[in-house]
């Protein structure tokens, strides 16, 4: 039972659950659903909760529309409506029983009318968010970067605003401005190993797509290589960290020793992780 | 190993209790007697109650041990195979603590990389409906 409370507070926490195929979304669904049932009894309030709220959003994923309401109407009768989650909820909703247009008004109208004057930021910041991204569908990137600059200059120490602009940027092709905004979600989030390791795989790219001069390039290559060491200095085993690693330090000259390391830490992991990441490593040795 | 523990658990507290109970008592027999009294005045719990006392917490220590269980978990995606490690405690030092969430495929700080609060509901709901339709060709 510890096992599976793990795997699902595990989901619910790092919202994985929005990246999930339809697939992997179904089956997650019905699982979830039949833990609750059981009433496990190690289940605590708050993660009670948090898995009521993924299984909302889980619903509105997979087009179960009355569920999802089901789900809101049971928050909303035992919190209330006036929490930065429920107002999230509920602009979800308004978008996918009315119109994105509903959702932006409702929206607007909290700002305008009590958010911008409260002191409750985390509604505010909640909602902008939630704004740009039902609005970013009807603009392009270069309107999503500067809504999100906007942002930024209202709430710098955001992490997921920075990586969200970093993302943009880089599908831009602006690699320089992603490693900006990746620099910055090292900073507010130090021990963040997955944005090392973007932030060495976004400099691998502007080394070999914008770096013209063989001098800039060997020092972009080597502070990629800088940020891959990091990511593994902080998660042993972390297969892109590693990948990275090898990746970067093959292109560089007197990196031997390196990159053997980062081969054999390589074949740990394709010998002793899990099916995903063993095809991963394996793959990634072979080109190398 | 539960079983064990658990025998051995109720086993000490039975040792610890009667321990305790028999102490009670003698202090409630020391008491009757007069205070010059040459047997109360050189007095000492009986060594069969001591020993009964510390026989009792080193098994409830050793209980305590047993009921530690190997950690187990559940990859987050792919196939549901239950992943046992050779642990019973969790690692302290964080690069070797994240080792168990590489090996089930948890991003620790997913809810900034993942970008939750941006995500595009009505794309997401457009691939479950194109799922949903191959689906369902499928099984026609």
């Amino acid at each position: 039972m510890d096992a599976i409370r793990g795997r699902y507070i595990s989901i619910c926490t790092s919202k994985v659950y929005t990246q999930f195929s339809p697939e992997e979304l179904m089956e997650l669904n019905d699982g979830c659903k039949r833990y609750m049932q059981l009433k496990d009894p190690s289940l605590g309030q708050a993660q009670y909760f948090s898995l009521m709220e993924m299984l909302f959003y889980l619903a509105v994923y997979l087009c179960k529309d009355v569920e999802a309401q089901v789900l809101y109407n049971t928050f909303r009768d035992r919190l209330g409506e006036d929490s930065p989650r429920l107002y999230g909820m509920k602009s979800t909703l308004l978008q996918i029983n009315e119109s994105d247009s509903a959702a932006v008004e409702f929206i607007e109208k909290l700002i305008k009318e009590r958010l911008e004057v409260d002191t409750d930021s985390i509604s505010y910041l909640l909602l902008q968010k939630r704004l740009i991204a039902i609005q970013s569908k009807n603009h392009d990137k270069e309107w999503v970067v500067r809504q999100l600059l906007n942002l930024i200059e209202k709430f710098p120490i955001d992490p997921e605003i920075w990586w969200f602009a970093a993302q943009n940027y880089f599908e831009l092709g602006q690699f320089e401005r992603a490693v900006y905004c990746l620099e910055e979600v090292i900073q507010l989030t130090p021990f963040n190993y997955v944005a090392s390791a973007r932030l060495a795989e976004v400099l691998y790219y502007k080394s070999m797509r914008v770096d013209k001069s063989v001098a800039k390039t060997k020092a972009t290559l080597q502070n990629a290589l800088n940020n891959a060491l990091r990511s593994v200095e902080l998660s042993e085993n972390y297969l892109k960290g590693w990948s990275l690693v090898a990746l970067t330090s093959s292109k560089l000259d007197g990196k031997n020793k390196i990159l053997q390391l980062a081969k054999s830490k390589l074949q740990i992991i394709a010998n002793g992780s899990n099916a995903q990441n063993k095809v991963t490593a394996e793959l990634i040795l072979k080109s190398i | 190993m539960a079983l064990l523990s658990t025998i051995l658990i109720l086993f000490s507290s039975a040792l610890i209790l009667h321990s305790g109970f028999s102490s009670h008592e003698f202090h409630q027999l020391l008491k009757s007697l007069p205070q010059d009294s040459h047997s109360y005045l050189g007095h000492q719990l009986p060594k069969d109650i001591q020993y009964e006392a510390i026989a009792g917490i080193i098994t409830f220590t050793i209980a305590v041990f047993f009921s530690f269980k190997k950690l187990t978990y559940y990859p987050l995606q792919g196939p549901q195979k239950l992943i046992t490690l050779n642990h019973y405690l969790h690692e302290i030092r964080m690069n070797k603590a994240t080792n168990v969430d590489n090996l089930i495929g948890n991003d620790p700080y997913g809810e900034i990389n993942h970008t939750p609060n941006f995500i595009d509901i009505h794309a997401k709901r457009e691939e479950t409906k194109r799922w949903l339709e191959q689906n369902d060709k499928k099984e026609i």
